[in-house]
């Protein structure tokens, strides 16, 4: 989960630095002008809390433990503003004096975890939840999938950052960092966050708001009144679409094995064996983008066309998750006045 | 917490609970042993932090920037050498350098011996249909990875058991890191430690008072609510922390006390280390 | 410390949390210059109430309060004299993991000198001298974790202390103590005579007053304000006001066939005789 030393290029981190530092200094700007003097011992007890959270071991389906990140549990509840500052300073007490995640990877596993899942996982509560009341069952409906969309784009993200790695850093075949190309990098930390980790993230998520809903109403009613330390819907959605829009030119690296990177058609000519898993997992992963190319494009097309085609069905693709979500939004709707009961 | 899912599978036997108390009990020592390895004498602990700070930063920048193998094999080396010349016990260096993340990174590289392309050194098999063939490519890629990322380690686990942690927080100041920023970290860290017992209380409490198997709904219930619990807890605490700070003349800003003095020693010491690791990198460079 | 008159001057003083619970109910108090004051009564008298809105930290729901001759009652909305007001007056909290939030002990007993702005030197000066008088010099590069609880009560002490206050107030500063700790730290209290300081003392245990107090002021739990004023001795004495403010409570013993009832105090050890 944690990126550790070592695993990306020192360009990377920084670029991943340079990522983290305009969403610190907005969040501390933020936050500066709603906590104003208490600004310093409410983010140390937040990071304190977050950074203790992650210390529990969550019982998921199926006998196993995992941890959680709590980064949308946070966004809900203490806002977002301060999930980011919280989550990032927890992350950075772990890197520093408990070796948990890299030095030089601190940025990256900031951005990922600290900006990119709480921003996310918010976004989607939010938009899921509407203007329903906020003790419902809807809320605790709309903080689960908040949380599994958060913790899959962060596992996506780390997948990402690290299958980029052979592709740019590689001298004469020999990779310098991590070896595995985005074809088992991103597989290989989707699968446990859509499964495991993703259970462990959406339980800690529903039970701490079901409880915070229970005990400390207050809270919630409080955010839901101000809403002050919370940016509004309309530029969180603005601000994921960008995100996303950013993030997914990645996979035109992809294309081709041009780039370094191989098939299971290719690997089973090369190796003559092509591992069962991960043969699985590949038709799994790129059945919507078969090669990343586009259907309709043909093998000729020049890098630019490739290129905007990509960039094209990223925006394609974003927009129909926007779709799924505001059709949830509009399936959850109380009608005429009852009560949001939905999601049980 | 650099989870997988086999080190999750591994240990899956034992309850959330008991592997809870476990963690939570090993962070909290392992991180008072390194306050008493950092208060012994030794050559590293004596060294201004400011310098140890600046020279582990650069010295991470050129172990994630050299090229060269056996220049990789000769940091790391040279890490563990003023490991042990900085007089910690070689049981700790070896358990914090090479278990954990390294052990885990070689277990992640494994695979990786037989996906990455190259000139083929040595096949195994067929096993059935089945063959598998190590490149000259992929040995290298695979020992590249391994020893930048236990250089790496080496070097954090170095600076984090030679340092004193108010010293090292401190230090991140000559990275222009804000000073309203490291009060919140040292203040972070300061609370961990609080709810980190807090923690423990709760999952002890739970594991003296269960007997047999819990249901899972009422097991995940109990997470949340301890959850809710630890939250309502940091947020009446950051309101009494407010209270004691502005009782004794807190107004927003930060005032700090500079208590480093850099010596001959420590200027000796940054100029010998920045030498040293501008010509690993000058080496590298020309290879 | 020019002035005349009273330190503190509170006229029908009343707190109401959340504007709903009551916390205290028409405290009239007056403390004088140099006076040792014990707030007796018992868990929920309002007694942690009435130390931070003496401290300017809560702003009173009603009535009037002066300090050094000067109104305070508004103090707590208004920052520049509430640092004044601090200058002058130190609370020392009753949870010492509140009020130890630093790195380091040095760090922590530090915080107060600095945020005055005063030069390095005056606060090197201040944080020695603070940490000889609680006897905790040897803890300065100590982190908080690493402190016994009458360490840290020491510590939290030593931090107000440091910025040289006329008047300390401490929040039930033995509560959870073990008896030898409990005695040395009383001792270090009554050391604050010495210094010149007014100290005003909040507790329910009542074995320590005789050591400390030159008054002791006595809070009813059910009306929430001073029921009783007067000198250690006769306020100790007075067994029926002591469990009427719930600070002991009727004892049933047997002994063999014998079975009486005394009064009994909440915490430690005791011995009695039977005729």
């Amino acid at each position: 989960m944690h990126i550790p030393d070592g695993y990306i290029s020192p360009a990377t981190a920084l670029a991943f630095y340079g990522a983290v530092l305009p969403f610190w200094w907005a969040a501390g700007q933020r936050l500066k002008r709603v906590l104003t003097g208490q600004l310093v011992p409410a983010l140390a007890l937040f990071s304190a809390f977050t950074f203790a959270i992650m210390m529990f071991n969550i019982p998921v389906p199926g006998g196993t433990t995992a941890h959680a990140v709590g980064g949308t549990l946070a966004a809900v509840v203490l806002g977002p503003w301060a999930a980011i500052i919280s989550v990032s300073v927890a992350l950075i007490i772990q890197a520093l004096f408990f070796g948990d995640g890299g030095i030089t990877a601190i940025g990256a596993n900031c951005f990922i975890l600290g900006v990119a899942l709480p921003l996310t996982g918010y976004g989607v509560y939010r938009l899921v939840s509407g203007r329903s009341d906020p003790l419902s069952r809807r809320r605790l409906l709309a903080a689960a999938i908040g949380a599994y969309v958060g913790i899959n784009v962060a596992g996506l993200l780390v997948g990402l950052a690290l299958g980029i790695q052979p592709i740019f850093w590689s001298e004469n075949g020999r990779a310098l960092y991590s070896p595995y190309g985005l074809r088992e990098a991103v597989p290989a930390m989707l699968i446990p966050h859509l499964t495991i980790a993703g259970a462990a993230e959406v339980i800690a998520t529903v039970f701490g708001l079901a409880y915070v809903q229970r005990a400390h109403p207050e809270l919630l009613e409080r955010r839901a009144a101000t809403a002050r330390v919370a940016p509004s819907a309309r530029r969180l959605t603005l601000a994921i679409f960008v995100l996303l829009a950013l993030f997914s030119p990645l996979g035109l690296l992809a294309t081709g094995s041009a780039w370094g990177e191989w098939g299971s058609d290719e690997l089973a000519q090369r190796v003559g064996y092509v591992p069962r898993g991960l043969e699985e997992l590949e038709s799994l992963w790129s059945a919507p983008l078969p090669d990343y190319t586009l259907p309709w494009m043909t093998e000729t097309a020049s890098f630019a066309e490739q290129a905007l085609a990509y960039i094209l069905s990223a925006i394609v693709g974003i927009a129909l998750i926007f779709a799924t979500t505001f059709a949830l939004r509009i399936l959850l709707r109380p009608r005429q006045g009852q009560q949001a009961t939905a999601g049980g | 917490m650099t989870a997988s899912p086999t080190s999750r599978r591994r240990r899956a036997r034992k309850s959330f609970v008991e592997r809870t108390i476990t963690g939570v009990g090993a962070a909290i020592e392992q991180t008072v042993y390194a306050e008493t390895y950092a208060r012994q004498d030794g050559f590293l602990q004596r060294v201004d932090p400011r310098a140890k700070v600046g020279l582990f930063a650069l010295a991470l920048l050129v172990t994630g920037l050299v090229h060269d193998l056996p220049l990789l094999a000769g940091l790391w080396l040279g890490l563990l050498g003023l490991g042990i010349a900085t007089r910690l016990p070689f049981r700790v260096i070896a358990v914090r350098t090479m278990l954990g993340v390294p052990l885990f990174t070689g277990l992640v590289a494994l695979p990786a011996l037989f996906l990455v392309d190259g000139r083929s050194l040595f096949t195994i098999g067929p096993v059935g249909s089945i063959t598998l063939t190590v490149s000259d490519q992929a040995v290298l890629s695979v020992a590249t990875f391994l020893l930048r990322v236990s250089a790496s380690v080496t070097l954090a686990a170095l600076l984090v058991l030679t340092t004193r942690w108010a010293d090292l927080l401190k230090a991140l100041r000559i990275f222009r890191v804000p000073d309203v920023f490291v009060i919140v970290l040292g203040m972070t860290y300061r609370y961990v430690f609080l709810l980190l017992r807090l923690t423990e209380n709760l999952f002890l409490g739970r594991a003296s008072r269960t007997v047999g198997r819990t249901s899972s709904g009422e097991q995940r219930r109990w997470v949340g609510a301890s959850m809710g619990t630890l939250m309502s807890r940091s947020l009446k605490m950051s309101n009494d922390v407010y209270a004691a700070m502005v009782a004794r003349g807190f107004s927003g800003d930060v005032r700090t006390l500079a208590t480093f003095r850099m010596r001959d020693e420590d200027w000796l010491f940054v100029s010998l280390g920045v030498a040293l690791l501008g010509l690993a990198w000058l080496v590298d460079l020309s290879r | 410390m020019a002035q005349t008159g009273p330190i503190f001057r509170l006229e029908g003083i009343s707190y109401r949390y959340h504007g709903r619970h009551s916390a205290l109910d028409q405290v009239d108090l007056v403390v004088e210059p140099g006076e040792q004051l014990v707030i007796l009564g018992a868990n929920g008298s309002g007694k942690s109430t009435l130390l931070k809105i003496l401290d300017g930290l809560y702003r009173p729901t009603s009535g009037r309060l002066w300090a050094f001759g000067e109104e305070i009652t508004d103090v707590a909305d208004d920052p520049e004299r509430a640092r004044w007001l601090h200058r002058r007056v130190g609370l020392v909290f009753q949870d010492p993991d509140v009020q130890l939030f630093s790195p380091t002990v040095y760090d922590d007993v530090a915080f107060g000198p600095l945020q005055l702005g005063w030069p390095e030197e005056q606060v090197r000066e201040q944080v020695a001298r603070a940490l000889r008088a609680m006897e905790v010099a040897h803890l300065a590069d100590r982190a908080p974790y690493e402190l016994s609880g009458g360490e840290k009560r020491r510590v939290a002490i030593a931090t107000v202390l440091a910025m040289d206050p006329e008047v300390v107030l401490l929040d039930e500063p033995t509560a959870n103590l073990d008896p030898r700790t409990r005695a040395a730290l009383v001792h270090l209290i009554r050391g604050m005579r010495d210094l010149g300081k007014t100290v005003i003392l909040t507790t329910h245990e009542l074995d320590i007053v005789p050591g400390i107090a030159t008054r002791v002021v006595v809070f009813g739990d059910q009306e929430r304000r001073p029921v009783a004023s007067g000198h250690p001795s006769e306020i100790l004495r007075d067994t029926d006001l002591l469990v009427r403010t719930n600070l002991i409570h009727e004892h049933l013993h047997w002994h063999g066939e014998l079975a009486h009832t005394h009064p009994h105090a909440h915490d430690g050890e005791h011995l009695h005789e039977h005729r």
